[in-house]
């Protein structure tokens, strides 16, 4: 390469813009909030430098940062954990609480749904609980049945909380930044398998709004609506029917509940053709409500009844080849758009 | 063991605050004037008082369902407290908590749950808030013996130890979990022996001996004040009714009921102040002036109004949801 | 004004009662205090104390059943 050529080469890496992992983006938001607000801590298992920083590395450095009192590792005490971040937040802090894995929410239930969810509207409004509960779930490791649920639908069925999932690492970061100012308890939810994913690094207190779903890819036949990791096999799938001649919109809701009801009745009202797709399992899912609704205010207008994609109606299987038949994969996903497009009335 | 006798009478007066207040609503109850779930605490007017005597105003309280003796005690006003129970939009939680969420935080009162053990967890978590913030406040927790027996509690009790936090964990063992007697649902003899499970500091107090309950008291918030830690406090007292009001207890075996009557609060309270040189007069006028208060706040109570059904739409998020 | 007498809510469930007896009769005075009337639920029978002192009026029948609230009578 001549010397003119190494240069453009050297300036062009330069000038490529930092990527960072959901990971980074997660710890990146922590750290900045931790930074403006000394009522921001957080507690859970392994949270602290003495036990790595996390299981997932979500906390790394934070406690050396920030100091013990602030990132508390604490007993394996769900309950505890939870009531301790309600108790603060009560307080006017804005504690995070991470349960390891989604399935051990459900030993702190009562904190949750009877506690966090509730007290602000038991209050009459004189108290508030501004959480977060993180945690993290996801099929295909092969962790099985109790390590793997994702259980949003239950938590979107409780008045007073809300719920978010990033499916990239700038969400990652602008979403949790977001929910930790977010004055009621929001359980965010994080996917074992997309740790890893990278974007561009969006920039210092970057914040994504609640409530807002973004529209991943534009199209003008049918709406695919979607959150989470599956977002990435919404888009691969998109691009697959794009070659059909089938022009897939797809949405990313960010945030679960209360959704983007706005963004996802008008992309639907312009494509008259929805599937709604979704890791958790099918039945009584997210999926029933997001279906339901468009029925309600686009019966008329629909080419096609609203389909719904989601997991198996089983505990996830331990062994591999179950566990992948168990995940909704993409040619499932291909089907149930091409069902919409070739519906006849 | 020697009280002061300001605090003596300030403990006197929260005592017969509270009695009062429970006498009247079960009245009001028993006529039908109001119909709610109501969970009568007599017996365990004293111990709480004596509790809340050692607190300051802004010291945090949780309490549970059978908390109102707690919440008066601490100094949540009574016209709000019945308005509340009564449903009305001027109640503590604008009628939509009810007796058992009466939430009060002028006067500490953090929260109040129906779930048995639940608070405790909770307190953990306004104590760990202090702690951080280095204010100064404490945290009392009340409950029954009923509750030592969930996972909450023990989950609690650990934290609570590990991180040092300024709580105080007050256990009103009046001897019966709903319908359950102490001895058929707790293999140990007293509650006070789980603290040391924990490392914890446990004392066991008579709560219904005024100055031994509130120098019990005072030690412990002392204590966390100073950053000590946490204690378990047994306060032993009766539950002199049946779980809730209208409930039968005939469970009770007739000894315990004739030892409940023997060990009423009320006329051993009497009786000690009467010891202190106060004079009897004196404490018929003061509970003359607790019983116009009384008056008053049930009449403020049943001239409120009720609350719009739009409410249903407040306080579920910090945005209103659409109509 | 006579004050009313109605019927309390005396658990979590019972929604229904039967006035059993009346304890007193019509145009008798009664003290506070006074067992008045006796009701039954499915769970059990219970005493009811009069809360005011006066001239009773009564307008429940025994052996009637009665929801939570209902005017079963004045004192006076």
């Amino acid at each position: 390469m001549s010397d003119a050529a190494t240069l453009d080469a050297k300036s062009e890496k330069k000038a490529k813009v930092k990527q960072i992992t959901v990971v980074q983006g997660l710890n990146a938001a922590i750290d900045e909030a931790m930074a403006a607000d000394e009522g921001v801590i957080l507690l859970g298992e392994d949270v602290g430098a003495k036990q790595g920083g996390g299981v997932f590395k979500v906390s790394s450095g934070l406690s050396e940062k920030y100091g013990d009192h602030r990132i508390r590792a604490t007993p394996i005490s769900e309950q505890a954990i939870m009531g301790a971040c309600v108790g603060a937040a009560l307080a006017g802090m804005r504690p995070i609480a991470e349960i390891m894995l989604m399935n051990f929410v459900t030993v702190a239930m009562d904190q949750i749904v009877n506690h966090a969810a509730k007290l602000r509207f038991m209050s009459g409004g004189q108290t508030n609980v501004p959480m977060v509960i993180r945690t993290t779930t996801g099929v295909g490791v092969g962790f099985g049945g109790q390590h793997s649920d994702m259980l949003e639908a239950w938590f979107a069925h409780v008045p007073g909380l809300k719920i978010v999932t990033p499916s990239n690492a700038a969400d990652a970061k602008g979403l949790m930044r977001s929910a930790i100012e977010c004055n009621d308890p929001v359980i965010f939810i994080e996917n074992i398998l997309c740790y890893g994913l990278k974007s561009d690094d969006p920039g210092v207190d970057y914040r994504v709004p609640l409530g807002k779903a973004a529209i991943a890819r534009e199209g003008t036949d049918v709406t695919l609506i979607t959150y989470g990791r599956t977002v990435l096999d919404a888009l691969e799938v998109a691009e697959t029917l794009d070659g059909e001649g089938v022009s897939v919109e797809v949405i990313d809701l960010r945030t679960i509940a209360p959704y983007d009801e706005a963004t996802v009745t008008a992309s639907v009202r312009k494509t008259g053709r929805a599937v709604v797709l979704h890791e958790a399992v099918r039945a009584y899912g997210t999926g029933a409500e997001i279906a339901s609704r468009l029925h309600e205010a686009l019966f008329n207008e629909l080419k096609a009844p609203v389909q719904r994609i989601g997991g198996a109606f089983s505990a996830v299987p331990m062994a591999s080849v179950l566990e992948q038949a168990w995940i909704p994969n993409k040619d499932e996903i291909a089907g149930a758009i091409r069902t919409t497009m070739e519906w006849k009335r | 063991m020697t009280i002061d006798r300001e605090k003596l009478l300030d403990i006197y007066t929260r005592t017969m605050r509270v009695a009062r207040f429970d006498e009247k609503m079960r009245s009001l109850l028993m006529s039908g004037k109001l119909a709610t779930i109501y969970y009568t605490m007599r017996g365990q007017e004293l111990v709480t008082s004596a509790m809340m005597a050692a607190l300051n105003q802004d010291d945090y309280l949780v309490t549970t369902y059978r908390g109102q003796h707690d919440q008066i005690a601490k100094g949540v006003p009574l016209d709000l407290l019945i308005a509340e129970i009564a449903g009305r939009v001027t109640g503590t939680c604008k009628g939509k908590g009810g007796s058992m969420h009466i939430t009060h935080p002028a006067t500490g009162v953090m929260v109040t749950t129906g779930v048995v053990g639940s608070g405790l967890p909770i307190a953990n978590g306004l104590a760990l808030s202090s702690q951080n913030r280095k204010d100064g406040k404490v945290t009392v927790t009340c409950f029954g013996d009923g509750a030592t027996n969930i996972g909450a509690f023990h989950e609690a009790m650990n934290m609570a130890q590990l991180y040092k936090l300024p709580v105080i964990f007050l256990c009103q063992n009046n001897r019966y979990g709903e319908h359950t007697a102490f001895a058929d649902h707790t293999k140990v003899d007293s509650i006070v022996t789980r603290a040391a499970a924990y490392g914890m500091k446990g004392v066991k107090v008579d709560g219904n001996d005024a100055v031994a309950m509130y120098q019990v008291a005072k030690e412990a918030v002392d204590r966390a004040r100073a950053g000590e830690g946490p204690t378990l406090i047994e306060a032993m007292c009766y539950r002199m009714m049946g779980h809730f009001f209208g409930a039968d207890f005939s469970y009770m075996p007739p000894e315990h009921i004739e030892e409940m009557k023997a060990e009423d609060p009320l006329p051993k309270l009497n009786a000690l102040m009467l010891e202190h040189q106060f004079q009897q007069t004196e404490l018929d006028a003061i509970v003359a002036g607790l019983e116009a208060e009384l008056e008053a706040a049930v009449e403020f109570a049943f001239a409120s109004a009720y609350p719009d059904a739009d409410e249903i739409r407040k306080d579920v998020f910090e945005e209103e949801i659409a109509a | 004004m006579p004050a009313e007498i109605r019927i309390p809510k005396l658990g979590m469930s019972v929604t229904e009662v039967t006035l059993v007896e009346w304890m007193f009769g019509d145009g008798e005075t009664v003290e506070k205090g006074d067992v008045l009337y006796t009701v039954e639920t499915d769970k059990s029978t219970t005493e009811i104390e009069a809360q005011e002192s006066g001239v009773l009026r009564v307008t429940g029948e025994e052996g009637e059943a009665y929801k939570i609230g209902d005017v079963i009578g004045t004192i006076g």
